[in-house]
């Protein structure tokens, strides 16, 4: 990897770092405000490729290790910056397409996109336009206390029942479980263009959702949310919503451009 | 470039970056989200966040334009045997082989005992 990015680096001068597609109207003034002097706009018709030749993203990668064990300060920084930069740009554009960190390209290049390139960034643009993707990460919080889990059953018949009684509650605490989510689900699929179900899973994660809500609906998003938390608390799950986020989840463009 | 929604303490939003460095989920969503999908695949990377949540999440790298890339030689994950998944072709292989000498020493075993029982 080393060698190969090394290679690119030192022979292609002009490789940039690629961080989001906005309109080519709204770039400069969106770059003037941002007050990164590193960042510059390639034009291609009615897009504006935001991209940087500045280098500490690209050594982070380069000195990557394949596998890493832990976190990598380098990498982790550079994928903070590459997040803030494409966040930035993201509060003062009226729709902008995130890239995926990483994502190289030589200018010369990215001036030349092909047509359907450009008409599928340009449809992927009209899909996000005045909207943003707010993630909400549902969490078992733990069953709560359940009837008879603290008793000092004496007898055989007692210890029974109570374990019964244990089973029960369970069982109730996943099914209200159950309905409040599928609960929350339809709510927020009524506030939400589109909803997306991520797939990193991690330890006691029952669901982790990305929205994609209109600016319009933000308050009435946030209210449902705040609602919800309450409503889901009682029955052991904890909803952490984060964002807004630039809608990564509903793009999905490095892949194919 | 933080909004105000991210630091809204009742919503339980938790992109608020601390001046040292950004909080465990943060990072952890931030990663989630910007390495994602790619064209040509650099490695996989596994990130562990304080030990505690577990990512596997795959660093990409899309190299614009392909033959750009392969006139500079960056065709290496071609011939990289952990990328190109040529280790899994020689375990099979290796596996085919294996198999087929068990069976050959299982059939000469069983023709030996066949000349050795009289009856």
């Amino acid at each position: 990897v080393t060698t190969a990015v090394s290679d690119l680096l030192e022979h292609h001068s002009d490789t940039v770092w690629w961080y989001a597609v906005v309109d080519a109207s709204a770039a400069s003034d969106a770059l003037a405000n941002l007050g990164d002097p590193t960042l510059s706009c390639v034009t291609v018709g009615a897009l504006g490729l935001i991209v940087s030749s500045e280098q500490n993203a690209l050594t982070a990668v380069r000195n990557a290790p394949v596998q890493l064990a832990g976190v990598d300060q380098e990498l982790a920084k550079a994928a903070v910056h590459h997040d803030e930069v494409v966040s930035g740009l993201a509060a003062l554009v009226p729709a902008l397409v995130p890239i995926r960190f990483g994502t190289l390209a030589d200018s010369e290049d990215l001036s030349k996109l092909s047509p359907s390139t450009v008409e599928r960034c340009s449809s992927l643009l009209e899909r996000v336009r005045s909207r943003q993707e707010w993630g909400l990460r549902l969490m078992a919080s733990g069953e709560g206390r359940t009837p008879g889990q603290d008793d000092d059953a004496v007898s055989g018949a007692a210890y029974l029942a109570a374990v019964r009684d244990r089973h029960r509650a369970r069982r109730e605490t996943a099914a209200r479980r159950e309905e409040a989510v599928a609960r929350l689900q339809a709510e927020l699929g009524r506030l939400s263009d589109e909803v997306a179900q991520l797939s990193t899973r991690r330890p006691g994660q029952l669901a982790s959702l990305a929205c994609l809500v209109h600016r319009d609906r933000t308050t009435a998003f946030h209210d449902t949310v705040r609602a919800a938390q309450a409503d889901l608390s009682g029955c052991g799950v904890d909803a952490v919503l984060t964002g807004p986020w630039a809608p990564y989840s509903f793009t999905g463009l490095g892949a194919s451009a | 470039m933080s909004s105000p929604a991210r630091s809204d303490p009742s919503l339980r939003a938790v992109g608020t970056r601390p001046a040292n460095g950004p909080a465990r989920d943060t990072l952890a969503d931030i990663l989630e989200r910007v390495l994602d999908k790619g064209v040509v695949i650099v490695g996989d990377v596994v990130v562990s966040i304080l030990d505690i949540d577990l990512l596997t999440l795959k660093l990409r790298l899309f190299i614009s334009s392909a033959d750009t890339a392969r006139e500079m030689g960056l065709d290496w994950w071609r011939n990289d045997r952990f990328f190109s998944g040529q280790d899994e072709n020689d375990r099979d292989d290796e596996l085919e082989r294996l198999r087929a000498r068990v069976a050959e020493l299982e059939a000469g075993q069983a023709n030996g005992h066949r000349e050795e029982d009289p009856a």
